[in-house]
Formats: C-alpha cells, sequence, structure tokens
C-alpha cells in the first residue's frame, strides 16, 4: 500500500526546470534513500512532498492526500508527513523541550501535560533526554538534530523525510545520527532520506533511488547501485563519492 | 471641509518657495562639505592614541548625540554673542549643522576606519609611510568606500535638520512656508509644495544611500 | 579686574560680561523651573508619544510584513512621506492645516500626533526590518511542523524580533526625545520653551541653554548607553 504516491512532477524555479517529470512510490514501513550530484533536485522533491515547494506539473499523494491541491488542508498533510532539515533549524528562543512541545500543542491540540511526557520519551529515545531545558544555542550538532528529529517524530507523523541530516556535522557526529535514523527504520517507520552516506543506505534502506539533472536515472536496491550500477551517470557518481 | 485650494495662491508662493529653496540647497551643500570635513578630524580625534584627545572626542560625540540639535542651535544662536562673536544667521546655521552632523559622520567615518583590517596599517607602515601618507593615501580611502552609503543617508538627515535653522529667522525652505501662510493664512498652497520638495530631496539622498549600498557591496 | 574685586563685587548685580546679574540665584531658578514645569512636560511627551508610536509601528510594521496588497502601499507612502520630510514640517503641517478640517486639538495634542506618526515611521520601518531578518528556514520548520500563519508568528517569529528590535528601538526613543523639543515652536511647555522664554527674562542665554542641554544630556545619555549596550548583547547572542 503505497503511503507516498508521485506521478510525474515538474517544477521550475523561474527559467531553471529542477524537476522534469519524477514519478515514484513509497509504500508503508519503507527506507528510501535518495542520492545523486548536488543541484538534481533531491531536496527539492523532499520539499514539494510537504507543500514548502510548489509543482507546476504533475501530483503528489501522501497518506491518500493530494498536497497540491488547492482545497486541501496543507495543515493536515503537514501533521502526517515531517521532515528533519540539514541545518537542524530548531527555534533558538525556546528550550529543546518547548520545541517539541509547541507544535503538540499548538498545531495537533494535545494537552500541556501529556506533550511534555511524550515530549520527554522522544527525548530518551535519541538519547538526549538530560538536555530538555537547554536552549538549542548551547547543544552540539549533533545533539540540536537528535532534538530535530525528536521535534519531527513528536508529531507521530506517517512518512519522516530527511534532508541531508548529517552533511552539516562533524564527522564524529555523524554515526550518532545514522544509529538514530537506522532504528528508526527498523520499528518500520516509513522514511525518505536524502543522503550522501552510502553505509547507512545499505544497512538501512529498502530502495535506493539514484537523481541527476531532475530526472530518476536508477532505482533499485542500495547494495545493487552501489555495486552494480546499471547506468553510467549512476556508476561515476558512485566512483566520486567512493573516492571520498 | 472649508478650503478653496487656489493655484494662483501657490504662483504667488513660488517667489518665497525659490529663495527658500535657494537657501536649502546651499546650506544643505555646504553644510555637507564642511560637516564631512569636521567629521574625519573627529573621527581621527576618536582613533588618536592620544588618551586626552580621544577622550574630549568621544565626549564631544556623547553630548552632541545626547542633546537636541534645536538647542545646539539656541546655545549657538543667542550664546556667541555674548562672547562678542556676531555672526549673520545663515553662518550660524551652518555652523550649527556642522557641528552636529560632523558628530554623527565622525561616528561612520571612524567605523570605517576601524573597519580596515590592521595588515594594511602593517603595510603601510613597512613601506615607510608618515602617519599622514598612510592615512590619506591608504586608510581613509579603502574607509571612504565603505562608508559612501551611510555618510549620504546622513546627508539626508542633515537636510531633514536644516529645517530647523528656520527659528533663527534664516530664510530656508521652512520658514519661506511659515512666513507665506502667516501673511496669507493659506497653509496648503505653501506647506504642499514645501513638503513636496523636501520629499524630493530627502527621499532621492535616502533611497540614493540603499542604492549605493548595494552597488558597492559588489564591488 | 583682578580676583579680590570680583570676589568683592559678586552678587551686586553690576553688568559684568559674560554674566552679569545673580549667577547662583539664576541657576537655582532655571533648575528648579526646568525641574518643575518643563521636565515634567517632556517626560509626559516622550513617553506618551512613543508608547502611541510603538502601538502605530507595529501594527503598521507587521501589515508591511505581511505583504497585505494596496494597504501595504498605502502605508508605505505614509512611511515614505514621514522619513522624507523635517518633523518640523510635519508638526506645522498638522498645526495649521487641521483647523481648516474642523479638527481643534489642543497644542499639546497636536504635538502627540505629530510624534506619534514621525516616530510611529520609524519603529515600522525598525519593526519590518526585525520580521523579515528571521531567516527563512524559522518559518519553514514552523510550517513543517502544521503551524499557521498566526501561530508561526505569534510563537515562533514575532518572539525572535522583538529581541533583535531591542537596540533600535532604544535608539529611536532617544531621536524622539530629543524631537520633543521642537515642539516648543507651537509654545508647548515643555523644557526647551521653558528654557527660550527663561532667556528671554533673565538674560543669560548661555547659562540657560547650558543647564538645558545639562537635563536632556541627563535624559537622554542613559538611554544612549543602554541602546549600544543592548546592541553589542544581542550581537553575541545571535552569533
Amino acid at each position: 500500500m503505497a503511503i507516498v504516491e508521485v506521478r510525474d512532477v515538474h517544477k521550475h524555479f523561474s527559467q531553471l526546470h529542477v524537476l522534469k517529470g519524477i514519478s515514484f512510490e513509497v509504500d508503508v514501513g519503507e527506507t528510501v534513500v535518495f542520492a545523486g550530484p548536488s543541484g538534481s533536485g533531491k531536496s527539492t522533491l523532499l520539499r514539494c512532498l510537504n507543500g514548502l515547494e510548489k509543482i507546476q506539473r504533475g501530483s503528489i499523494m501522501v497518506d491518500g492526500l493530494p498536497v497540491h491541491d488547492h482545497k486541501v488542508d496543507l495543515l493536515e498533510v503537514r501533521r502526517r508527513i515531517g521532515i528533519v532539515f540539514q541545518q537542524f533549524n530548531l527555534f533558538p528562543h525556546l528550550t529543546v523541550l518547548s520545541n517539541i512541545t509547541l507544535p503538540l500543542i499548538k498545531a495537533k491540540g494535545v494537552e500541556p501535560e501529556r506533550a511534555r511526557g511524550l515530549a520527554m520519551d522522544l527525548l530518551g529515545k535519541v538519547g538526549i533526554a538530560e538536555k530538555a531545558h537547554v536552549y538549542p544555542g548551547n547543544l552540539s550538532g549533533g545533539q540540536q538534530q537528535r532534538a530535530a528529529i525528536a521535534r519531527a517524530l513528536a508529531m507521530e507523523p506517517k512518512v519522516v523525510m530527511f534532508d541531508e541530516p548529517t552533511s552539516a556535522l562533524d564527522p564524529e557526529l555523524t554515526g550518532g545520527i545514522l544509529e538514530v535514523m537506522a532504528a528508526l527504520a527498523k520499528e518500520g517507520m516509513t522514511m525518505l532520506v536524502v543522503t550522501h552516506e552510502m553505509g547507512f543506505a545499505r544497512r538501512a534502506a529498502n530502495r535506493m533511488i539514484f537523481m541527476d539533472d531532475g530526472l530518476i536515472v536508477e532505482s533499485g536496491k542500495p547494495e545493487e547501485l552501489i555495486e552494480i550500477p546499471r547506468q553510467e551517470r549512476t556508476k561515476r557518481f558512485m566512483q566520486e563519492i567512493g573516492d571520498r | 471641509m472649508d478650503y478653496d485650494f487656489s493655484f494662483n495662491v501657490v504662483l504667488q508662493f513660488l517667489p518665497y518657495l525659490l529663495v527658500g529653496l535657494r537657501n536649502t540647497v546651499l546650506i544643505g551643500l555646504i553644510g555637507i562639505l564642511s560637516a564631512t570635513t569636521f567629521g574625519v578630524i573627529v573621527a581621527l580625534a576618536r582613533v588618536s592614541r592620544f588618551r586626552p584627545l580621544s577622550l574630549s572626542a568621544a565626549g564631544y560625540v556623547a553630548f552632541i548625540r545626547a542633546t537636541p540639535l534645536l538647542v545646539q542651535i539656541y546655545f549657538l544662536f543667542y550664546g556667541l554673542p555674548e562672547f562678542g562673536i556676531l555672526l549673520p544667521p545663515f553662518v550660524v546655521a551652518v555652523l550649527a549643522l556642522t557641528l552636529n552632523s560632523g558628530a554623527y559622520a565622525g561616528e561612520i567615518i571612524r567605523a570605517g576606519i576601524e573597519s580596515i583590517h590592521k595588515t594594511q596599517y602593517e603595510a603601510a607602515d613597512s613601506l615607510a609611510m608618515t602617519y599622514r601618507q598612510k592615512m590619506t593615501y591608504v586608510i581613509l580611502p579603502q574607509a571612504f568606500r565603505k562608508i559612501f552609503p551611510p555618510l549620504v543617508g546622513q546627508a539626508s538627515y542633515l537636510v531633514k535638520d536644516s529645517a530647523l535653522v528656520s527659528v533663527m529667522g534664516t530664510l530656508d525652505l521652512t520658514k519661506s512656508a511659515t512666513t507665506f501662510q502667516a501673511i496669507t493664512f493659506r497653509p496648503l498652497e505653501a506647506f504642499l509644495p514645501t513638503m513636496g520638495l523636501y520629499l524630493f530631496i530627502i527621499l532621492v539622498l535616502i533611497y540614493g544611500s540603499s542604492f549605493l549600498d548595494k552597488r558597492l557591496r559588489k564591488w | 579686574m583682578d580676583l579680590h574685586s570680583w570676589i568683592r563685587d559678586y552678587g551686586s548685580g553690576d553688568a559684568m560680561e559674560p554674566f552679569s546679574g545673580d549667577v547662583l540665584l539664576i541657576t537655582r531658578t532655571l533648575f528648579v523651573l526646568y525641574f518643575t514645569k518643563g521636565l515634567p512636560v517632556t517626560i509626559y511627551l516622550s513617553l506618551l508619544g512613543f508608547i502611541t508610536a510603538m502601538l502605530l509601528g507595529f501594527v503598521v510594521g507587521l501589515i508591511r510584513f505581511l505583504r497585505v496588497p494596496i494597504i501595504r502601499d498605502l502605508l508605505q507612502a505614509y512611511v515614505d512621506g514621514m522619513r522624507g520630510l523635517p518633523f518640523l514640517m510635519v508638526l506645522y503641517f498638522l498645526f495649521h492645516v487641521l483647523p481648516f478640517f474642523d479638527i481643534r486639538l489642543t497644542a499639546f495634542a497636536t504635538a502627540v500626533l505629530a510624534l506619534t506618526l514621525h516616530t510611529g515611521a520609524y519603529i515600522s520601518e525598525i519593526v519590518r526590518g526585525c520580521l523579515l531578518a528571521i531567516p527563512k528556514t524559522q518559518h519553514e520548520s514552523a510550517q513543517s511542523l502544521a503551524l499557521n500563519l498566526r501561530q508561526r508568528l505569534q510563537y515562533v517569529i514575532i518572539p525572535q524580533a522583538v529581541s533583535l528590535s531591542l537596540p533600535p528601538l532604544a535608539g529611536q526613543s532617544v531621536l524622539h526625545i530629543k524631537d520633543t523639543s521642537v515642539v516648543s515652536i507651537i509654545a508647548l511647555a515643555e523644557l526647551t520653551r521653558v528654557g527660550r522664554i527663561q532667556m528671554q527674562t533673565n538674560g543669560e542665554p548661555l547659562l540657560t541653554y547650558a543647564i538645558l542641554a545639562l537635563f536632556y544630556f541627563v535624559l537622554c545619555y542613559p538611554v544612549l548607553k543602554l541602546s549600544i549596550g543592548l546592541e553589542g548583547r544581542i550581537a553575541r547572542k545571535f552569533r
């Protein structure tokens, strides 16, 4: 049962044609990794899925809701699909705990007491329970990203997207985040992940989609794309990544 | 509303308006030039390593910033004669604006000078330049490029502030409007053209400054 | 004139340039008058005018930030008008034109109105600037967490913009206090006007205006220092 359906999506940034006809489906519980060179449109694609960016052609369905239909309640879509950004994007004027409880209380209507309980549980799950009353400015990158993940998960979304979650982190902190993500995948969360971390793709992803220049070039099992890519472009990209 | 706006009256106002405009423009131009010059002096005094000089300059700037221009104008206009210094109002006007705007300009220039990296000073020193040569050929030109936009902004403040010199009887744009209004009791015919002229001059300076800011950034 | 004669003649009322008359008495009178007649009015004008200007400026700034069509252009014209005109002209205009429209305000009310409109325009620029300064990513985070526009503004954007706006607002309040001196021209009895009248009666412009300047300095300098201090603190917080 497909929880995300993307059909022939085109997106332009004024003259620039960024997405040139993307189609794919994601089933419940699947973890899909999107790989590709910069500018291939991966991040833009994720941002179209929750309505942060508009599309000019095609359709996107998330949990049965047509995201770009003007009649649909975008807030409802966003309750069902969450996103973790590369730059964490925590609210600097709120504590970690408030970062999580604010959307719970205001966007989901959860009572403050219950919200706090849920938030603390999640913070424990991602490993930073003791930082609940700290401000984001006083946390390391890795801790901030964990907080961001907890914040996205608190909304109990059906799908979580990760837009290069470890790219802004120092190498030694990357592993921790990937572990959290891998554990999440194992629990059966539907995840769409844009990343360069091929190790994670191998370990935790069911499928990998390679994009280049606004199009899907190849898709299949992660090991296949990494080891024995069928397309020339995929091969070149994997070699470049491998060389790093 | 009981008002009969008449273009005839505007035409009657025109001669006053032109005299006022000429004076305001004159005061503005002379004021900007002398305020900038004075500002350089203030800035150099502020960054000087001679403590008494930098402290006095700091005190001066603080005084200017913390007291209203009108009070400064009254102080000069009524106070100078007490020392036997009798100047025509036009000169007092330019003096007051110079002393006032010069302090603000000095702060802007100082920020520009301080933003020049120490390495420039070191390079100039190693090339055996005297203090004067260093400042004139290396530091100040670079500083000026950075601070030109905010200085243009300061010029707009000077023109705006120049309206206050009307209290001394200087026949500037504001005074011509209020005089005409006092004679004919037709405020709209007097004030509207006057305000239009002020808007034109000041907005050109303000928007010019942000335009320059963007253009020079790319440089 | 030697020191001995000066001390002997001091306070005798003989004209001695540049100080004539009893300096101490005049000084004391000035201090008392400034303190009791001028200062309260200046403070009242400053506070009242600034508070109303903040209300106006906040609303105008927010509407301009939200790019509400048509209204935004009208408000832009208003702000440009206030920024492009000397405050004295705004004051004169209101003072002389309003009666023709059957609006008769006291000098005090006219002054408050002029101050509110003028300072309000500058505050709206500050508010708009601070709202724009909040990075787009904060908006995106909030949107992605299903917060609607009002919630986004109320809980995420505006709180951050407020701390950003404190230094420039403090700076603007100093300018505002100084603008109150201009209303002396429409015969409102605040500090500067008291000074002017006193100078005409006691004939000591230097002394009168020096003390006047002192009063303004004591009023404005702390706020000025505060604004500079805040600037440093906020800059460090938003590293």
